[in-house]
């Protein structure tokens, strides 16, 4: 694997062995693939369906998706250009702990963005290595209330884990850290 | 750990190319207006394929083009032209898109303050069309669009 520089000292992103694309690139990608989404609402009907979105067709979803990660994506490029339109002021605004019982400093702490609202599918996950910088890890259209729910989103789970250490290899954790984090 | 250690370890690992993200990012952002009428067009043939239980394969069989072209074309980011539009409606048996006709124009004006036609304009603009849906004569909807998915 490798970390990608998406814009200045701030975003990063894995790109995992095997994948010609980074992860923020593929998954904007594949947000914007109206092929892509409708077999995968095809495939996740019963999760689509059952009531907590409403009632709401593949062709809808597939819509809602595109548009959810147009704002999204909008919204980063704002924050990339540092444009004050933007709906978040930094990546900070934008990130929040994966774990909503997470309070204080964490290092290397597991994060998620949500699509344009609370109410949005789309997820980007990663790890907040200081205050403003991420590498993004992965991401998901996420349809339970849990990730480890369902295998697609399972996996990301275990991305997230799998390059916090990978970075702690690396040293980006330091003994001190290791002391506070692994034991 | 200070910031500017974790910072050097992080340019170390990090590759010197840099993403396509907001290369294809500006290019979604540029090309938005004919990019929507595209998935809609490719959410329709999308939906007539499971109505008609077809494969990708088969319609791929049937346009005499590569399984690769029609997921390109099903993917919603292909720049279709009318003869692939006319193909597909063909193939699949239905209407995709459809025109404004000489013959709503025509009927538009009458409500419409002249300015639209005296200026040359075969109504550009949504806001006129959506005044009046849908047409008696034709039984034609727009929605809220010129260039309408059927």
């Amino acid at each position: 694997m490798e970390i990608v520089l998406i814009f200045a000292h701030q975003l990063y992103a894995f790109r995992y062995a095997g994948q010609t694309a980074d992860e923020l690139e593929r998954l904007f990608d594949i947000w914007t693939d109206a092929g892509y989404l409708e077999q995968f609402f095809e495939n996740n009907l019963s999760d689509l369906q059952n009531g907590y979105y409403g009632n709401i067709t593949v062709a809808q979803a597939v819509k809602r998706t595109i548009y959810h990660a147009r704002c999204l994506e909008t919204d980063l490029r704002r924050l990339a250009k540092n444009d004050p339109e933007s709906a978040n002021n930094t990546l900070e605004d934008l990130f929040t702990p994966l774990d909503n019982r997470e309070f204080g400093t964490i290092v290397l702490s597991k994060q998620k963005a949500y699509g344009v609202n609370y109410n949005s599918w789309l997820r980007l996950y990663a790890l907040k290595i200081d205050p403003g910088v991420y590498i993004i890890t992965g991401g998901a259209i996420k349809l339970t209330p849990t990730m480890n729910e369902r295998a697609h989103t399972q996996k990301e789970l275990e991305k997230l884990e799998k390059c916090r250490t990978y970075l702690a290899a690396q040293g980006l954790i330091d003994n001190e850290g290791f002391k506070e984090e692994f034991n | 750990m200070s910031i500017a250690n974790k910072k050097e370890i992080l340019d170390k690992l990090t590759a010197t190319h840099t993403s396509k993200w907001e290369e294809k990012a500006t290019w979604r952002q540029e090309n938005q207006e004919w990019l929507i009428r595209s998935q809609e067009i490719a959410l329709k043939v999308l939906h007539a394929l499971r109505q008609k239980n077809m494969s990708q394969r088969d319609l791929a069989r049937l346009l005499n083009c590569s399984a690769q072209h029609v997921s390109k074309l099903v993917s919603g980011k292909e720049n279709l032209t009318l003869e692939t539009i006319s193909r597909l409606e063909d193939v699949l048996g239905m209407r995709l898109i459809s025109i404004l006709s000489f013959s709503m124009t025509i009927e538009v004006s009458i409500n419409q303050p002249q300015h639209h036609i005296a200026e040359g304009h075969l109504i550009n603009q949504a806001e006129s069309i959506r005044a009046r849906q849908p047409l008696s004569t034709s039984g034609a909807y727009f929605v809220d669009e010129q260039l309408e998915v059927a």
